[in-house]
């Protein structure tokens, strides 16, 4: 029963610390929300509910979707970030909801209102039992790409000059221009790994959830925040921190509360992350000293 | 001959001039120094060379060419590197990864940067013994120390300054000054510095510039200027 919750909190808590870790990485260089963060993972969905029918092997399509979804999160940064950059936190707010929408219709009109199948091959569905605990393969396979993820992330950030470049800007955006590391680099690589990170756990979110409709963005979304916030903005540790401790909060919700209140369930939960901030509302874990964006 | 040029600049934040008129040029192989009282302009005259304080009016020229409106990883690339104010060091970063980040345009020379990685170790052992170390536990004379180092790894034409001892025990003042007078005898880099520490600048300063509300007031020749200037009437007025 103990390892089942452990497993259970586990593979929900990778993927929300995928998601996480995808926001909080833009996030730190420009200080911005990216309320298009979502839509990824309806372009992720949409991706593979389009190939389907094409002779392409699953993984083909999955590797195709995750293609889609760094482009549309560069994408992103040139038609909601970069135009209005310069000018204010609240024309960036605006035009990030803005292009979210702007996906979400899209996908309304141009496909469907209802959800759509998506196909995923049956073996992630499949049951494995070991020391008497159940899960789906998805399940194990989530933890595994998570963790996977996690290392090469880390190493990244730690050996390249790109990964340090990051960490710099994210500490102070204008000292790293000064050494002549391009900002626009900077950015656009921030955009890519968040849209790669949020594809992946995208994937792994459709494995889950299996359809895709045009509001589908907006639960991985709420997670990302929330987890960040948990974890603390500042910092990458954090947010895969907070998306680890909100799988948790969720997952003992799940064991706890009785059928009929479960679906009340995110009552629970918000009101411990409420309790979480009036406690440390700076996050969990204590960034580098940035300023604030100005 | 000219190197640096900065014609009728004016900085502002908003509503906020923060420079009013400053002309100033540099030679190269000289060390400028940029004299004033707190809130003169000073930074902002030597951030917006670097490219990043808003430029209303005026031009900023380098080698007879106008950068005026250069980004400042342009700026950068052409010869001109900065220490700001604060330092701004990287402080979750190690001393060696601040120095790399510092020689970033030559990333792919990896000769050239381990050479000038042992070129700024010679000018500052103590950052060598503090390879590995992250620098925000640094001393703040070390931090100072690896502002300039960081600086000095693109190989810049000309250094900009910004208050090297500020905040730092006299004692450190005076050797961050023997470094970079060690550093103006190996290279004959070129300098401009800003200090609100008149005496200590003027001791390596070949030309000075008094900078007094956003407006160059009085300059000359450090020499002549060390015993003439009445320092009292330049920092708080008449």
């Amino acid at each position: 029963m103990f390892l089942q919750y452990i497993v259970d909190v586990l593979s929900l808590g990778s993927l929300y610390a995928l998601f996480a870790l995808g926001l909080v990485l833009v996030y730190g260089i420009l200080k911005l929300v990216n309320f298009a963060y979502g839509e990824l993972v309806l372009v992720i969905g949409y991706s593979i509910f389009l190939l389907k029918g094409s002779p392409f092997p699953w993984f083909f399509m999955a590797g195709t979707a995750i293609l889609m979804s760094i482009l549309f999160s560069i994408f992103t940064d040139y038609v909601a970030f970069r135009p209005v950059r310069e000018k204010s936190v609240t024309a960036v707010l605006i035009t990030s909801f803005a292009f979210a929408t702007l996906l979400q219709n899209a996908a309304l009109l141009l496909i469907s209102a209802k959800p759509k199948n998506v196909p995923m091959p049956s073996f992630l569905s499949d049951s494995v039992q070991f020391l008497g605990v159940i899960t789906p393969v998805r399940n194990l396979i989530s933890i595994f790409v998570t963790f996977l993820c996690l290392i090469i992330f880390y190493q990244f950030m730690k050996r390249s000059t790109l990964g340090l470049a990051m960490r710099a800007a994210a500490t102070n955006f204008n000292m790293t221009r000064m050494l002549g590391i391009p900002a626009n680099l900077v950015i656009t690589s921030a955009f890519a790994m968040s849209g790669l990170l949020a594809g992946i756990a995208g994937t792994l979110w459709m494995s889950k959830i299996a359809n895709v409709f045009p509001g589908v963005g907006l639960e991985p979304l709420l997670i990302a925040f929330i987890a960040t916030v948990i974890g603390g903005m500042r910092s990458v540790h954090g947010a895969v921190l907070g998306g680890f401790i909100l799988a948790f909060i969720d997952m003992s919700f799940n064991y706890l509360l009785p059928q009929d209140i479960l679906k009340f369930r995110d009552v629970f939960t918000f009101s411990i992350v409420i309790l979480i901030l009036l406690i440390r509302p700076q996050g969990l874990v204590k960034g580098p000293a940035t300023g604030i964006r100005t | 001959m000219k190197m640096l040029e900065i014609n009728n600049l004016q900085v502002n934040y908003g509503p906020v001039i923060a420079v009013k008129k400053v002309d100033l040029f540099v030679n190269q192989g000289e060390t400028v120094v940029l004299l004033g009282a707190n809130g003169a302009g000073k930074s902002s005259t030597l951030l917006s060379i670097a490219g990043v304080a808003n430029k209303l009016l005026g031009k900023v020229k380098f080698s007879g060419k106008d950068i005026t409106k250069f980004s400042p990883e342009k700026i950068l690339t052409l010869g001109i590197a900065t220490v700001p104010e604060n330092r701004d060091i990287f402080p979750d970063l190690s001393v060696k990864e601040n120095l790399v980040l510092g020689g970033y345009i030559n990333r792919k020379k990896n000769n050239i940067l381990q050479d000038t990685i042992e070129e700024v170790y010679n000018l500052f052992p103590i950052l060598s013994e503090r390879n590995s170390q992250v620098a925000g536990t640094l001393s703040g004379g070390e931090q100072q120390m690896l502002a300039i180092g960081r600086a000095l790894m693109s190989k810049p034409k000309i250094l900009l300054l910004d208050e090297p001892s500020l905040g730092l025990a006299p004692t450190i003042v005076e050797k961050i000054y023997e470094h970079i007078e060690q550093l103006k005898k190996d290279t004959n880099l070129t300098i401009l510095l800003v200090e609100q520490h008149a005496m200590k600048a003027l001791s390596i300063a070949d030309r000075v510039y008094f900078l007094r509300l956003g407006e160059i007031v009085s300059s000359g020749k450090a020499s002549d200027l060390k015993e003439k200037t009445d320092f009292k009437k330049i920092y708080f007025g008449e």
